[in-house]
């Protein structure tokens, strides 16, 4: 297949395109993602829900339900905000960079996943199949980059103004950019996974080199301004107004840092398990992974008897990361990944487990 | 410089104009009013799943198609239905516009300039506009015929748990509470400006607003917890059971059903 790159043409065209689009905000409609990817991505939101639940009942026990209600209110509303940007134009912020810094990112993805499901259902803005991804991106991705970023410029101890404003704008700019990114990657991955006999691409049609630069360029030189203008704009408010909100949300838990770590490691897990089927773009087997019908197909004609011996030793459930009852390689790649993240979280956490009590044990003993 | 303040308050007033007239609408006596709220929302499920399982663009003509006629038994306002069913598949196709010259495969139309339209660039497009179009008029049929409360009791009946439902179903109303609330802060401050005002200033503004809507959500979260508690909320979601299915949704169910084995049969 020939490589599809953007051309001067296309460059100008998405970028004024995307411009008069950066009103719309960033909500996927139905009819862009596969099916397929749909589903992938709500099951990967899921975990973030359950997270952001058990986070509320921490923080707050009986009081949970009406302040994720206000907060998912106060998302929808400031998804309707129109931000003026140097230049005469103006751009909707999504809000999620500010809600993740105030709230927390825990709570700001129930928050704003319930707004999103509210406008996918009643105002019929984003696809309804969507909601997985659209609350990946925007309620999952947003929150957690924004306040990871936020607390690596505030720093530990007592946060001062300037530093949060700076760290406002920085998380803003950087969380919208990265839902965009994560939006082009669904979009970019489409066709290459998603196509008939003829290589009519299904659903979105760019590849990743198109979809990438024409979803940036707009974003970075619009959309992520605007958010970044927005949360600096609340924050510097809020300083002003209520300063109290901040302070007592910035200072660090006792296990907050590595919670914090956690969650990052959470977030580049979920990436990692998208991004799984690009492998299936490159040709071959992995160098060295060779089993005795690769090393022969490759011209060795001598195969050691070990090899030949105990590679038939053990036959893995899910060879190839194939499930053949499924009859699409990249549902099973995505499945087998998603099983194999599962299994060694499962294993490592019954370790964890086994080594906690033991080590209370002890100590009791002790 | 535009006024950014004017048009968000044109965006809040929109919005509310928007639910005001889906209200309206779910209440007059069309089709999909008649049909129980669950067998809406599965209904629109499969038509969306369907217009996004099939390959075939002409398969997917007929389910686009078959939007206007359940629309109109609907009594669905043309205005309100061209926006879902025209603009957002029409927004898909001019960010589809250059994949109709880049997508490799034969060419169909040589422009000048050494561009040259490829089928299967065309037929990409054609699937996207189509898929786009159905989804989105799907949506917006059970997103108008359907009351908030009814859809709600649809997602109990379905199985939402019920702490979900309850925080689906205040954020519903506290919406309101704040769109009303931005929209006289809004009228309060651009009754009180005299010329236009700068950027740097309506961000400050918008700043402010925002900030003092998140304060006061925070602040009335309280009170509304305080009110539950007064009412002798105890932690506990309860919903109404009510609403039977009808022979209508029988019937309805199973016409949509063979309907869509049939679309995803000769679509494949």
């Amino acid at each position: 297949m020939r490589k599809l790159r953007m051309e001067k043409w296309m460059v100008a065209y998405f970028a004024a395109l995307g411009i008069v689009l950066a009103t719309t905000g960033l909500h996927i409609p139905d009819g862009y993602l596969s099916p397929v990817t749909s589903a992938i991505l709500f099951a990967l939101v899921l975990p973030f829900w359950i997270k952001g639940v058990r986070d509320l009942r921490a923080r707050v026990n009986a009081q949970t339900i009406p302040l994720v209600a206000l907060m998912a209110a106060f998302s929808f509303i400031i998804m309707m905000f129109n931000v003026p940007l140097p230049g005469g134009t103006t751009g909707h912020a999504v809000g999620a960079a500010i809600a993740g810094i105030v709230l927390g990112p825990g709570v700001a993805t129930i928050a704003v996943s319930i707004a999103l499901i509210i406008q996918a259902l009643v105002f019929g803005d984003g696809g309804i199949l969507a909601i997985g991804a659209n609350c990946f991106t925007m309620a999952v991705a947003m929150p957690y980059v924004a306040d990871a970023i936020y607390r690596a410029i505030v720093g530990a101890g007592e946060p001062q103004r300037v530093r949060s404003l700076v760290g406002g704008a920085v998380a803003g700019y950087v969380s919208l950019a990265v839902a965009a990114l994560l939006t082009a990657f669904l979009f970019g991955i489409q066709p290459a996974l998603y196509t008939d006999a003829a290589g009519t691409p299904l659903y979105a049609p760019y590849p990743l080199s198109v979809a990438i630069p024409a979803m940036m360029i707009p974003h970075l030189a619009v959309a992520c301004p605007v958010e970044a203008l927005l949360t600096v704009a609340i924050l510097g408010y809020l300083w002003s107004a209520r300063p109290a909100l901040l302070t007592s949300q910035a200072a660090p838990a006792p296990s907050g840092a590595a919670a914090g770590r956690l969650t990052g490691l959470w977030i580049a897990l979920a990436a990692l398990i998208i991004i799984v089927p690009v492998g299936l773009l490159a040709p071959g087997t992995a160098w060295g992974e060779w089993g005795a019908h690769e090393l022969s197909e490759l011209g060795l004609d001598f195969i050691p008897a070990g090899l030949e011996r105990l590679g038939s030793l053990w036959g893995a459930p899910i060879p190839d990361y194939d499930i053949p009852a499924l009859c699409n390689v990249n549902i099973s790649y995505w499945l087998s990944a998603i099983v194999g993240t599962g299994l060694t979280v499962l294993v490592i956490w019954l370790i964890s487990k086994l080594v906690v009590r033991k080590s209370v044990n002890e100590e009791r003993a002790g | 410089m535009k006024n950014a303040l004017a048009k968000t308050a044109r965006t809040v007033s929109a919005s509310l104009a928007f639910s005001l007239a889906a209200e309206t609408t779910a209440r007059q006596g069309g089709l999909f009013q008649r049909l129980d709220a669950r067998t809406k929302l599965l209904s629109v499920l499969a038509l969306v799943l369907t217009a996004n399982l099939v390959h075939q663009p002409v398969v997917l003509v007929f389910l686009y198609a078959a939007i206007l006629p359940l629309a109109a038994a609907s009594r669905i306002r043309v205005r309100t239905l061209a926006r879902f069913w025209l603009g957002i598949p029409l927004v898909a196709a001019l960010i589809g516009v250059p994949a109709l010259f880049i997508t490799p495969g034969p060419t169909l139309y040589r422009l000048t300039g050494g561009l040259a339209i490829s089928a299967t660039g065309l037929r990409s497009v054609t699937l996207l506009y189509l898929r786009v179009g159905t989804s989105a008029s799907s949506a917006i049929l059970l997103a108008l015929t359907t009351r908030w409360h009814d859809l709600l009791h649809a997602l109990a009946r379905l199985g939402m748990p019920d702490v979900l439902l309850l925080a689906l179903g205040m954020t519903y109303r506290y919406i309101y509470t704040l769109l009303e609330l931005t929209n006289d802060m809004l009228t309060a401050r651009l009754s009180r400006s005299v010329g236009p005002l700068s950027a740097s200033k309506q961000r400050q503004v918008q700043g402010a607003l925002a900030g003092t809507l998140l304060a006061r959500s925070l602040d009335m979260s309280g009170e509304v917890y305080l009110a539950m508690r007064s009412r002798g909320f105890s932690g506990r979601a309860r919903t109404l059971q009510r609403g039977r299915l009808q022979w209508l949704d029988l019937v309805w169910g199973v016409g949509l059903l063979v309907g869509c084995t049939l679309a995803l049969w000769m679509g494949r």
